[in-house]
């Protein structure tokens, strides 16, 4: 990772309060998951359902960028690779976070949402891994 | 060793008149057995140390209730209104007693009932070879064995069959915090919590937009106070339940009818199957999600890893995209002037010119891009073995729902029947089951309604703190009150580090409490195999046996979970620091004939160098038991139990 990347990933206060019930709801799907972990999960789901949604007020630093692993960077540096064409965005850790924070705020909101509501959410989630996948 | 050298009783409940009970031990014979049927009086052997003690009766039975402290054989000549008194003395020390405690009592006689009373306790103490009296004996119990830890010494073996059943992780929980004295810290906690709410409340004095959000904060705090509650309500409803279910589960268990019994047995052993199908789907679930969380963003990301991976084949294509060579490689060989096969690198050699060159072009590379050409490949397929993992797991999810169906339709159908017997001259089975079937009902809509309570108590105190947050960012815009603030912050600071000085202390003592579980444990079961025990962070207990690295908490037999019990039991009464003798009615409870004998075996070493008295029936004290501990048995004694009174008989 290089001096192009911002420190923390921010999100704003509402979308911080969202990741919060997820992870420490008892009813939860994801309620032993880190919130990085929710993070970048948001943000593919986000990417796979085309909902990349703009940001408002980041005001909160939900975690430090460094504390995610290869597989995990390497899942949102494609995703910004795919939506510039452009290989050459790897260099640039502030498109990057700016990428799959706008795509982890919509993917956040539809899990929420999904959460919610009536759906069986591990049903559902665990299904389309299995669907999406080439098995 | 302190040890209990002798009860003393006069006419406590069935034992009418003077009864003395001598428990002195000897060197290396540290055991007392008192041996009694049921109903002949152990109980209450039990009953008159706590009642000495700390003026409550550890035993408890409907009977008991309605029977008086003073023995009927002594009340049955008194008219309504008249009184009969009696006492119980218990005598502490080593060889000599220095502590003996005293509780009188006193039963009135009214018209068709009694009127219990107790009298202070008192206590005589050796000090200068004579006997003062102490003024303040709670001090001095306490000293010895504090209210909150006599549980763990003076405690009733049957009623731990069930201590690792539903619900166990708040009797753990609490039996750690009762030994972790940390009763000063909580109460330092809560004063700190009100001087805080008292602050803030200070806070909400001043005028305009903090003074509205103080109020919306009162508001939320009463309505989670009501909350609070309203679940402490439900939950004694439930426990009430429970024991009402528990109840005529005894008196189901007790028709002579063989096929009630059977259906009964059969009805108890698919619950528990189904319990134990349901705790195998939800840690299939959790390992499905735990795949789910590494592996779920690769796989939603496929089109974007697969399109990266196809621009850098491009790019290598291309030769833009140099194979992946380390450029501190190309420059060690540099430096060294030789390459690792033996031939030499000169300096302005053609050789060093292409490896220069080489070094200059990859660093125009993005090391990212180098590195994408190995690892997406990888990610990729990390994916899809993980989806793969995910599909089979979701097939033993799916197995485990179609068993747990069929098991739920059985135990339907078993209910049903048992509900439609009728077996004359014996316990009404039909009414019985139908009841325990309701109160069933009830218990899990109990359950439902509690766990519906708990979360709005969460949420509640998410407003909370979303409230005071906002309140104190408005405090903040108006520059106004930064004294306020600031000891807001104080508090809160000093109410975090209490926290964590309190979690700390309890983490320490639940690791200690699980080395401790698993010495207990394996010294006292009967099988040779190691077992592992782990206490979890949320007072969980996991057991894994050397063959398997499945949760067998679930699928103990009575007698395992019997012994788990008594290792919890001796494990918080070492931590707790009191070196007290130990007293347990029915140790061996509903353990069948072959483990107990084996139990029996390794009790004598359950707590080396402690007094232990042990209130037996006569199926658990059987001539092979007998055998087993006689070595180490210093006193025995046998409960005669004739007309209403008991004798206490010497062996």
């Amino acid at each position: 990772m290089n001096d192009s990347w911002p420190r923390d990933a921010r999100v704003s206060d509402d979308d911080r309060t969202k990741y919060t019930e997820l992870t420490e709801s008892g009813d939860s799907p994801f309620e032993t998951w880190e919130r990085n972990e929710l993070f970048v999960f948001a943000a593919a789901y986000g990417y796979d359902q085309g909902l990349k949604t703009e940001l408002e007020a980041t005001n909160h630093a939900l975690f430090n960028w460094d504390s995610l692993t290869d597989s995990q960077l390497w899942v949102l540096k494609s995703i910004a690779v795919e939506e510039s064409a452009d290989p050459d965005v790897l260099d640039e850790g502030g498109e990057i976070d700016q990428v799959a924070r706008e795509y982890a705020n919509g993917g956040i909101n539809r899990l929420y949402q999904k959460y919610t509501g009536t759906d069986d959410l591990f049903a559902k989630l665990t299904e389309d891994a299995i669907t999406i996948a080439d098995i | 060793m302190t040890e209990i050298l002798k009860i003393e009783m006069q006419n406590y409940r069935q034992y009418h008149g003077e009864t003395t009970i001598d428990l002195n031990t000897d060197r290396g014979r540290t055991i007392n057995i008192i041996e009694g049927q049921n109903g002949a009086g152990k109980s209450n052997i039990l009953n008159a140390v706590t009642l000495c003690f700390y003026e409550q009766e550890t035993h408890q039975s409907e009977d008991l209730d309605t029977l008086p402290y003073v023995s009927e054989s002594v009340l049955e000549d008194l008219d309504p209104g008249e009184k009969a008194t009696g006492y119980i003395e218990v005598h502490l020390g080593e060889k000599e007693p220095r502590y003996i405690f005293r509780r009188e009592f006193e039963t009135y006689v009214t018209p068709g009932d009694y009127n219990d009373q107790t009298k202070d306790l008192k206590l005589r103490m050796l000090k200068n070879d004579q006997y003062e009296l102490v003024q303040s004996p709670l001090t001095t119990l306490n000293g010895l064995l504090p209210a909150e830890v006599k549980d763990y010494f003076i405690f009733d073996g049957e009623a731990l069959t069930e201590f690792f059943e539903e619900g166990f992780k708040q009797r753990v929980r609490d039996g750690i915090i009762d030994v972790s004295h940390i009763g000063v810290l909580n109460d330092s906690i809560d004063h700190l919590d009100t001087v805080r709410g008292e602050i803030q409340r200070k806070a909400g004095n001043i005028q305009g937009e903090p003074a509205k959000i103080q109020e919306e904060i009162d508001e939320v705090e009463a309505e989670i106070e009501q909350l609070e509650d309203r679940v402490a309500e439900l939950e004694e409803q439930r426990d009430e339940t429970q024991s009402q279910i528990d109840t005529i589960e005894t008196k189901l268990r007790g028709a002579s009818d063989a096929e009630v019994q059977e259906l009964v047995e059969t009805k108890d052993s698919l619950k528990q199957d189904i319990k134990d199908l349901k705790q195998e789907r939800d840690d299939l679930r959790q390992k499905a999600l735990n795949k789910l969380i590494r592996v779920g963003p690769a796989v939603y990301a496929t089109r974007a890893l697969e399109f990266t991976e196809q621009q850098l084949d491009e790019l290598s294509e291309k030769g833009q995209l140099p194979p992946k060579v380390q450029d501190w490689f190309i420059e060690e060989l540099i430096e060294d002037g030789e390459c690792f096969c033996g031939r030499p690198i000169e300096a302005g050699s053609d050789v060093e010119d292409h490896l220069q060159e080489l070094r200059n072009s990859m660093s125009d590379v993005s090391t990212d891009q180098l590195e994408g050409k190995s690892e997406i490949p990888r990610v990729i397929r990390e994916g899809n073995d993980g989806a793969e993992e995910i599909r089979d797991l979701r097939r033993r999810i799916s197995d485990k729902d179609t068993k747990i169906r069929d098991k739920e339709q059985s135990l339907k159908e078993k209910k049903e029947k048992l509900r439609g017997i009728d077996v004359p001259d014996d316990i009404d089975v039909s009414e019985l089951a139908t009841q325990q079937d309701d109160l069933e009902d009830q218990k899990e809509e109990l359950n439902i309604k509690i766990g519906q309570k708990q979360n709005q108590i969460d949420n509640k105190q998410d407003e909370v703190n979303r409230l005071e947050e906002r309140q104190k960012e408005e405090l903040r815009k108006k520059g106004r009150s930064t004294e306020i603030l600031q000891q807001v912050s104080f508090a809160e600071t000093a109410l975090e580090e209490m926290r964590g000085i309190r979690e700390e202390i309890l983490t320490r003592i639940r690791r200690e409490t699980e080395q401790n579980m698993n010495y207990y444990f394996n010294d006292l079961i009967w099988k040779e195999d190691e077992y592992e025990i782990h206490l979890a962070d949320d007072y969980g207990v996991e057991i894994q046996s050397p063959d398997s690295t499945d949760n067998r908490i679930g699928s103990l037999s009575a007698g395992e979970k019997q012994v788990l019990a008594l290792s919890f039991m001796a494990a918080l009464s070492d931590i707790s620091g009191f070196s007290a003798p130990v007293l347990i009615d029915t140790p061996l409870g509903r353990i069948s004939s072959k483990p107990k004998e084996r139990i029996a075996q390794n009790l004598p070493d359950y707590l080396e160098d402690t007094q232990m008295t042990f209130l037996m029936t006569d199926e658990e004290y059987t001539d092979e038991v007998q055998g087993q501990m006689q070595h180490r048995v210093a006193n025995e004694y046998q409960l005669v139990y004739s007309d209403g009174k008991t004798k206490v008989v010497p062996q």
